[in-house]
C-alpha cells in the first residue's frame, strides 16, 4: 500500500511540473518549483473513524422540515455537466475536490436529503485524488443518504472515485472506463506501482458488491465476457469466451450505456432526472440540496479559474523577485511588496484546493521558503 | 392527424351525438338543427408546419461553433417551428485545411472534433428539451450531404436521418494510428477507448447500434449484416449477406488507393445512402429540400420559416477571420511600438500604448477562441492570454521600476 503513495501525484490524464522560466540571469530567482511527494496515508474507507462521526455531529445544524411519504433528493455535480459548454475545466483533483464534497455532506443534512444523486462528467485526473473520494463516498455519504452515480461521461479517475457505490445509472450517451494510469509522455504506471492500483481498485469493486473484473478490464488490456442466465444473474470472465464480448483481446474497457445495461453495472438509462427517479423506482420526489450543490458548483469554478491561472501568477511572481533582487534602492521594497501580493494569491489558490499548488510543485516548503526570501530581500534593502 | 383537427372532428362528433340524442328524447319540441362541421371542412385546415433550415457548411468548430449556433436557435425560438432541419454538408476539413473525401486515415483528427460536435448536440437536443421558452419541442432533423471528420458524429444525435443520394458519412478511421509510436500501448488504448466511448454514446443517444462508430473508427473492426424480414441485423464477421468491413488491420486486406478514392474502401466504414438505409441508420434517400418535406408528410402544409442561420454563421465566419487579421496586426503594432525618450513620463506613453494593444488582443481572444485556428495564431488562445497577462504584468513591472530611482 505504502507504493501507493508514490502514485499520487501522476495523474490520471498526465502531469504538468511548472519550473521557474524568465528570469532575468544576472539574478538570483527563487527556488523552481519541483513536483512533490505529500506525506498522504491512504485511508482505508472499510474503517469509520470516530474522529469522523464527531465531526458530523458537530457539523449537524437543524433539518428542514419532511414532507411524509416525499423523498428528498440532491443532484451533485461530479464534474461540469455538458451544458455548461466546456468553459469549465474537468479534472479531477483540480476543479472537482474530495474535500468540497466533505464539506456538502451538513448542507445535505441540513436540507434533509435522503437521496444523493452524483452526476458524473469528467475526463479524468489525478490518482491523488481517488482514496479522498473514496473515503468521503464510502464513510459520510454511504451512512447517510441512497448516494447513486448518474453517468455522462466517466473517464479514469472521474470513474474510479465513485467506484465504491453500489448503484450506477447511465444517461444514453453515458460511457464510463479508461482507467490506465500514466503520466508523462503516455508512459504507463508499471510493475509494484500497477500492482497497488489495481489492488486497490478490487477493494472498491468489493465495496460495490462488483466484479473486479470489470475494473481490471478497464485498467489493463485484459478481455472482458460476460454470460447472462435465464434470471438475470451475470458472470463474468476475464477472455472472451463468455457470450457477451464485452472487451475484446488487447483493449482497454469504456463501457457504454446498452453494454454497461446488459451485464448490469448499470441499473438503468435514463436522460433527464425525472426519467432517472423513476428508473430508481423513487415515488414522489421533492427536489433538494440547492445549497450544496450551489456550493460544489462554485468549487468547481473557483478551482478552474485558479487552476488556469496559477502558473502565470508563479511567473508574475518571479519576475518580481527577480527584479527585486537585482535592484539596491528604494524600490526594491516596492518590488518586494508585489512578489508578496503574488505570492499571497498562492497562498489563496493551495488554502482552495492544495492540488492546484501541487501540480505546480508548491508545496508547503516551498512556500516557506519563499516567505523567507522575501524577509531577507527586505533587510538587505537600504 | 395534428391535435387541433383531431380535436375539431371530435367537438363535431359529440355535437352530433348530443343532437340525436335530443331527437330522441323530446320529438315534439324539435330544436334548431345542429351545424356538424363536415369532413371535408376538417381536412382543409390542416395545420401548417413550420420548418427551420439550419444550413452546416465549412469546416465544423469553425463556421458552425457554439457561439453562432447558440444566436441560430435564439432565431428559430422565435418562431417555434415544428422540424428543425440541419443540412449537414460539411467541408472535410481540420484547422483549415481541407483533406479529400477518400482519405480515411484521420481518426486522431476527426476526433480532436469530437468535443465541439458535443457541444452542438447538447445545444441541439438537451438545451431545446429543457428550455421552457421552447414552448414546442420541434423535431430534429439531420440530412446528410458530407459528414466527414468530426461532423460524422453530429447526425447520431438525432433519432431521425436522411441521406443524399451521394452523401458520404464517415472519414474518422485509423483512430488506432492516433498517437503512433509515443508512449505505451496501453496507454494508447486507454485514449482510444475514451474516445470511442464518448462518440459510441452519441450514436447510442440517437437510437443507433454503437457498432457503427466502432467500424467507422478501428480498422480491425468487421462489420456484415443480412436481410431478416426486411431488415439489416448487423454481424461481427464477414459472414453476412453484405460485408461492410474486414480486418483492416492485416497487410493482405489494406485498402488499395484505387478502392480508395472511389469510396469502395473496407478496412473502415463510410456509410452511404444505400447501407445507411439497410441498417436503418437513413429513414430515407432524398435528394431536394422538397423531398425530404414530402418524406416527413408536410409536402402541402408547411412553411419555411425566413431563417437568419446562414448570415448568422457566415457573418461569425467573416469575424473570426477579421479577429485573427487583427491579432497579426496588433502584435505588429506592439513590435513597432518603441518604449524610448527623455523621461520616464515619455517612455511610460509608450508602454501604455502597449499594454493597449495587449488588451485589445485579449479581448480578441475571448471573444472568438473556439473558433480561432491555432495555425494561424501560432498557439492556442488560452496559452496566448496567459502570456499576455505574463507580458502585462512585465510591462507594469517595467513602468513601476521607471519612475524614481
Amino acid at each position: 500500500m505504502k507504493n501507493l503513495l508514490r502514485l499520487a501525484l501522476l495523474g490520471l490524464i498526465g502531469s504538468v511540473a511548472i519550473t521557474a522560466q524568465g528570469a532575468p540571469a544576472r539574478v538570483a530567482a527563487p527556488a523552481p518549483l519541483a513536483a512533490v511527494q505529500p506525506d498522504m496515508v491512504i485511508p482505508d474507507p472499510t474503517r469509520q473513524s470516530e474522529a469522523d462521526e464527531r465531526d458530523a455531529e458537530k457539523r449537524a445544524a437543524p433539518k428542514k422540515p419532511r414532507t411524509p411519504g416525499v423523498t428528498r433528493v440532491a443532484i451533485l455535480n461530479f464534474g461540469p455537466p455538458s451544458d455548461w459548454q466546456g468553459v469549465v475545466g474537468s479534472m479531477v483533483g483540480t476543479v472537482i475536490n474530495a474535500a468540497a464534497w466533505d464539506k456538502a455532506v451538513p448542507l445535505l443534512e441540513k436540507d434533509n436529503v435522503d437521496v444523493v444523486i452524483v452526476r458524473i462528467n469528467s475526463g479524468g485526473g489525478m490518482l491523488l485524488e481517488l482514496s479522498r473520494f473514496n473515503d468521503v463516498f464510502e464513510k459520510k455519504y454511504k451512512p447517510r443518504f441512497r448516494t447513486v452515480g448518474w453517468v455522462e461521461s466517466a473517464i479514469s479517475a472521474a470513474a474510479m472515485s465513485p467506484y465504491n457505490l453500489r448503484e450506477f445509472y447511465f444517461m444514453p450517451e453515458g460511457n464510463l472506463g479508461a482507467c490506465t494510469g500514466w503520466s508523462g509522455d503516455l508512459q504507463a504506471i508499471k510493475d509494484d506501482r500497477l500492482s497497488d492500483v489495481l489492488y486497490y481498485m478490487e477493494k472498491m469493486s468489493a465495496l460495490a458488491g462488483r466484479d473486479p473484473k470489470i475494473m481490471r478490464a478497464m485498467q489493463i488490456q485484459e478481455p472482458l465476457s460476460a454470460d447472462i442466465d435465464d434470471d438475470g444473474n451475470v458472470t463474468f470472465l476475464q477472455s472472451t469466451s463468455g457470450k457477451y464480448v464485452i472487451n475484446p483481446e488487447k483493449r482497454v474497457l469504456t463501457l457504454n450505456a446498452d453494454d454497461a445495461l446488459k451485464i448490469r453495472f448499470s441499473l438503468g438509462t435514463a436522460a433527464t432526472k425525472e426519467e432517472l427517479v423513476k428508473v430508481m423506482g423513487l415515488g414522489e420526489v421533492e427536489w433538494a440540496g440547492k445549497e450544496a450543490s450551489e456550493f460544489i458548483d462554485k468549487n468547481m469554478r473557483d478551482n478552474d479559474r485558479a487552476e488556469k491561472k496559477f502558473g502565470t501568477i508563479h511567473q508574475k511572481y518571479t519576475m518580481c523577485v527577480a527584479g527585486a533582487t537585482a535592484l539596491q534602492d528604494s524600490r526594491r521594497k516596492a518590488e518586494v511588496g508585489v512578489a508578496r501580493r503574488y505570492l499571497e494569491e498562492m497562498k489563496q489558490v493551495k488554502k482552495l484546493n492544495d492540488n492546484v499548488a501541487l501540480m505546480a510543485g508548491a508545496s508547503a516548503e516551498w512556500f516557506r521558503t519563499q516567505d523567507e526570501l522575501l524577509k531577507d530581500l527586505l533587510k538587505k534593502s537600504k | 392527424m395534428n391535435t387541433r383537427s383531431s380535436l375539431r372532428l371530435f367537438a363535431a362528433a359529440a355535437t352530433l351525438t348530443a343532437a340525436a340524442v335530443a331527437h330522441a328524447q323530446a320529438p315534439a319540441a324539435a330544436p334548431a338543427p345542429a351545424q356538424p362541421a363536415s369532413p371535408t371542412e376538417a381536412v382543409e385546415k390542416i395545420e401548417t408546419k413550420a420548418v427551420y433550415v439550419i444550413p452546416m457548411k465549412g469546416e465544423i468548430g469553425r463556421v458552425v461553433s457554439a457561439t453562432p449556433l447558440k444566436r441560430v436557435l435564439d432565431d428559430a425560438r422565435k418562431a417555434q417551428p415544428d422540424y428543425l432541419i440541419c443540412v449537414v454538408d460539411f467541408d472535410f476539413s481540420f484547422g483549415g485545411r481541407k483533406v479529400q473525401d477518400s482519405a480515411n486515415a484521420t481518426g486522431g483528427n476527426a476526433y480532436n472534433q469530437l468535443e465541439t460536435v458535443r457541444e452542438l448536440g447538447v445545444l441541439l437536443t438537451d438545451d431545446i428539451r429543457d428550455d421552457a421558452t421552447w414552448t414546442k419541442k420541434p423535431q430534429l432533423i439531420m440530412w446528410v450531404k458530407k459528414a466527414l471528420g468530426g461532423p460524422a458524429f453530429l447526425p447520431f444525435i438525432s433519432p431521425t436521418i436522411y441521406y443524399h443520394s451521394d452523401a458520404l458519412h464517415g472519414g474518422i478511421g485509423y483512430l488506432e494510428k492516433a498517437f503512433d509510436g509515443r508512449g505505451d500501448e496501453v496507454v494508447r488504448e486507454k485514449q482510444y477507448s475514451l474516445r470511442l466511448g464518448r462518440a459510441e454514446g452519441l450514436a447510442i443517444k440517437g437510437g443507433y447500434d454503437p457498432r457503427i462508430i466502432r467500424g467507422m473508427s478501428r480498422s480491425e473492426v468487421i462489420l456484415s449484416y443480412d436481410l431478416v424480414g426486411g431488415k439489416a441485423v448487423l454481424r461481427e464477421d464477414e459472414e453476412g449477406l453484405v460485408v461492410l468491413t474486414i480486418d483492416g488491420s492485416k497487410d493482405e486486406n489494406k485498402d488499395t488507393y484505387e478502392n480508395i478514392i472511389r469510396g469502395k474502401g473496407k478496412a473502415v466504414l463510410t456509410l452511404n445512402a444505400r447501407d445507411a438505409l439497410a441498417l436503418g441508420v437513413s429513414k430515407g434517400t432524398v435528394d431536394t429540400m422538397d423531398e425530404l418535406l414530402s418524406e416527413l408528410g408536410i409536402a402541402r402544409n408547411h412553411t419555411v420559416v425566413k431563417a437568419k442561420a446562414e448570415s448568422i454563421f457566415n457573418n461569425w465566419s467573416d469575424d473570426v477571420a477579421e479577429a485573427e487579421a487583427s491579432f497579426a496586426r496588433y502584435w505588429k503594432a506592439f513590435n513597432e511600438t518603441e518604449v524610448s525618450g527623455a523621461d520616464p513620463a515619455e517612455r511610460n506613453k509608450a508602454r501604455g500604448k502597449k499594454l493597449g494593444l495587449l488588451r485589445n488582443i485579449t479581448d480578441l481572444l475571448r471573444k472568438y477562441k473556439e473558433s480561432i485556428n491555432p495555425r494561424t495564431i501560432q498557439g492556442s488562445p488560452d496559452g496566448w492570454e496567459n502570456e499576455i497577462d505574463r507580458m502585462t504584468a512585465q510591462i507594469q513591472q517595467q513602468m513601476r521600476l521607471d519612475k524614481v530611482k
